[in-house]
């Protein structure tokens, strides 16, 4: 079996994660134009509710994954209505917003420390078997994974597409104060992006634990770079370009490592730095379907 | 009367009230400055010069990571200079003084530990000795060394094998050492073929540069080097290449997360994984955490031998237990080698205090040799730092074996210690001593 077929397979699957968070990340930068750090944090938390209900209420890492999901979405909730809508009314700069999300995600990776403890921590995973299949190899749980991934970008298309809240999402990120004066709440629209990210950030949470075997309080925060990395290779605030974004850099990452695996981050930033400088915003513009940053089609 | 239009420049040029007090507010302010300054001189330099107060407690700073990916380093150190510093009070601590451990932050990035130790030697006062640093230690150790404070540091790393420093002194064995006990154990065993699976930092890649030259001059064969880029979230193609080269043995060391990731993918790909041999690393607590819920692993650890049942042994047992209230779960620690080796650094340095009769550091650092070493003829061998103390009283010459068994530092202030063998037990993860590489086997052959 040919391991760069092999490794094309296993890219596939880093991309589903990958996609899980960048989406939800450009989700939320798109419409508030928001650099959100502690993205990272959030996805720890979650990622810890899920072990509480997998481990310690001893019910199914199904329930679980619901559950963190949940808990980003809350999470998401609370963190745009009472800290960063409030803060962005005083119009402060972008630097202060980028430093109280660091603020909030230090507070956050300390707090899951306090609580937990700086040890690692694993969900109940039965053995599995290996499906090959023209070449790549898989696990039902990766298979779940990719399948979950999928549900969740076709979930955000119809949402942006079909629906009269997508409309209102779309149409405030495009221009919060037209968008306003079409009798369109801006608030609501925000808000509610905000609970979607979040839970896009906690299933991805819950996804990642599950499939690094262990995790820890710095897991999230760990894997942000990467998802940075996808969400701005996409084009930052694109959910299709972060989608996009999340295959390159989970193709690209495993194929490398056929030949280096130390040059695995350094393919993906290398694709990054790469693509900026050739298009600042990302493949979307590349291929001339952006003309600003919007959640857009 | 009012001046005119012809008063001369000079007059003309005399400042306004304005700039008169933004220049005094400027003086005061650089006085200030000049006084902080002096002042927090003086505390560098009285930690330098070891001009201890009259104050009755000691500090002994646990410089390492309680943060950050390593964050688990921290307090399974700090657990054996507690339990050290409990016995020493329980004793009536040293010439008259109380040690106290306190707990500082390296962080596990060279770049956060300069300030790191820089703050920790202002900020702490009365340091008598310095436990660590480890992964950082290149960048700190001359800071500490600079302000005149041994430091007993768990460091593998070969630059220190021919240390001049005289103020370094290492806990624990060299990795070149340990790179030797490894390729020797798998040798000894009939592996011929074998595969090197390690994180890309400097600590951990200093193993297979050991292994590798030794393994190789046996007649062994490195079929797969992989070298792994830490903390990712998939690691199957490097899992993948490393099933498909057919190695007989792995030798690995990885931190616990990239460790439960890369074994979890690696079972998936093969259920039939060849023995793996690991190090200290595989031995801690956070490393078996993470990896025996989601990989079982044919897993024999090198590590330096944990003691034998001593009266040291028991009493530092003991004393780990009653610190629950400080530690968590501090049982985890009782047999791990690093922990008992730092519980000793801290015993046999305050020995070496009650030797030189002064707390000054400079001054009792040449003693910490001569508590120790080899049993020898004429020396009073103790195993507790009470039994230290009386023996000193008494006039004796004293050599501390410690919880950790004999402790014979070599003139470049390392320790040449046996290596243990231990299995891992799969379901219970406790380790199960299954044999030993002999202390003549290694010298002979770090001697070639």
């Amino acid at each position: 079996m040919s391991l760069e077929v092999l490794a094309f397979g296993y890219g596939l699957v880093s991309a589903a994660i990958i996609a899980l968070a960048a989406v939800g990340f450009s989700f939320q930068f798109g419409i508030s134009k928001i650099f959100n750090v502690s993205y990272g944090a959030m996805m720890s938390v979650s990622a810890f509710v899920a072990y509480y209900v997998d481990i310690i209420l001893r019910t199914s890492l199904w329930l679980g994954l619901v559950a963190g999901g949940i808990s980003g979405a809350v999470l998401g909730l609370a963190s745009e209505r009472l800290l960063f809508s409030p803060f962005q009314r005083r119009r402060p700069a972008i630097a202060a917003v980028i430093i109280l999300s660091l603020a909030l995600d230090f507070f956050t990776q300390n707090a899951i420390n306090a609580i937990a403890g700086p040890g690692f921590f694993s969900y109940r995973l039965p053995p599995e078997t290996v499906f090959r299949f023209v070449g790549t190899a898989w696990t039902p749980l990766e298979l779940v994974f990719v399948g979950l991934a999928v549900f969740a970008m076709v979930s955000v298309h119809l949402l942006l597409t079909q629906t009269r809240f997508g409309t209102a999402m779309r149409a405030t990120a495009a221009d919060r104060a037209l968008a306003s004066s079409c009798g369109i709440n801006v608030r609501r629209s925000t808000s509610l992006a905000w609970a979607m990210s979040g839970l896009l950030a906690g299933l991805s949470g819950v996804v990642l634990a599950a499939d690094s075997g262990a995790f820890s309080f710095v897991s999230g925060d760990t894997f942000f770079l990467v998802v940075f990395a996808a969400a701005v290779v996409g084009g930052l605030g694109h959910t299709y370009g972060a989608m996009i974004g999340a295959l390159v850099v989970g193709i690209v990452t495993e194929e490398v490592a056929v030949f280096s695996p130390s040059l695995k981050y350094v393919s993906a930033f290398g694709v990054l730095i790469v693509l900026l400088i050739i298009s600042p915003g990302g493949i979307l513009q590349i291929a001339g379907k952006v003309r600003s940053d919007v959640i857009s089609e | 009367m009012k001046l005119s239009r012809n008063v001369p420049s000079y007059r003309r040029a005399e400042p306004r009230n304005g700039t008169r007090t933004a220049r005094s507010i400027g003086a005061v302010f650089v006085g200030v400055l000049c006084v902080i300054g002096t002042l927090a001189s003086a505390g560098v330099a009285s930690a330098a010069m070891g001009t201890r107060s009259a104050a009755s407690v000691l500090n002994v700073p646990v410089f390492e990571p309680f943060s950050g990916s390593e964050a688990s380093t921290g307090p399974t150190l700090l657990a054996g200079c507690l339990s050290a510093v409990k016995t020493i009070n329980a004793a009536g601590g040293v010439l008259g003084h109380r040690l106290n451990c306190r707990s500082v932050d390296s962080g596990s990035d060279p770049a956060d530990a300069v300030p790191a130790v820089s703050r920790m030697l202002t900020s702490v006062p009365n340091i008598v000795l310095v436990m660590g640093p480890g992964s950082v230690a290149a960048p700190t150790v001359p800071v500490i060394s600079a302000a005149h404070i041994p430091m007993i540091s768990g460091s593998g790393s070969p630059q220190y094998d021919k240390n001049t420093d005289k103020y370094f002194y290492r806990a624990g064995p060299s990795d070149s050492l340990q790179g030797d006990a490894e390729a020797y154990w798998a040798w000894q065993h009939g592996y011929k073929t074998a595969a090197e699976v390690f994180t890309n930092d400097p600590g951990a890649q200093t193993i297979p540069g050991a292994i590798t030259p030794l393994y190789t001059k046996y007649g062994g064969k490195i079929v797969k080097s992989i070298t792994l880029a830490p903390d990712q979230t998939s690691y199957r193609t490097e899992a993948a290449e490393l099933i498909a080269a057919h190695p007989q043995v792995i030798f690995t060391e990885t931190d616990p997360q990239t460790a439960a990731t890369f074994w979890s993918e690696a079972v998936q790909t093969s259920s039939k994984l060849p023995p793996v041999i690991g190090d200290q690393e595989t031995t801690l607590q956070p490393w078996v955490q993470a990896v025996l819920p989601v990989a079982k692993l044919n897993l024999v650890s090198l590590t330096i031998s944990a003691a034998a049942p001593t009266a040291g042994f028991r009493l530092y047992q003991k004393e780990l237990l009653t610190l629950s209230s400080q530690i968590k779960n501090p049982s985890q620690y009782a047999t791990f080698p690093g922990t008992i080796s730092f519980y000793d650094g801290v015993v046999l340095s305050a020995l070496a205090m009650d030797a030189a009769k002064s707390v000054n550091p400079p001054t009792y650092q040449p003693y910490m040799t001569r508590v120790t070493g080899v049993p020898s003829r004429g020396k009073t061998v103790v195993y507790t730092y009470a039994q230290g103390v009386a023996a000193l009283r008494a006039g004796k010459t004293i050599d501390y074996s410690g919880a950790g068994g004999v402790i014979a530092f070599n003139k470049y202030h390392n320790v040449a210690v046996p290596f243990s063998a231990d299995k891992l037990n799969d379901s219970s993860g406790a380790l199960q001593n299954i044999g030993s590489v002999p202390l003549s086997v290694l010298l002979k052959l770090a001697a070639g």
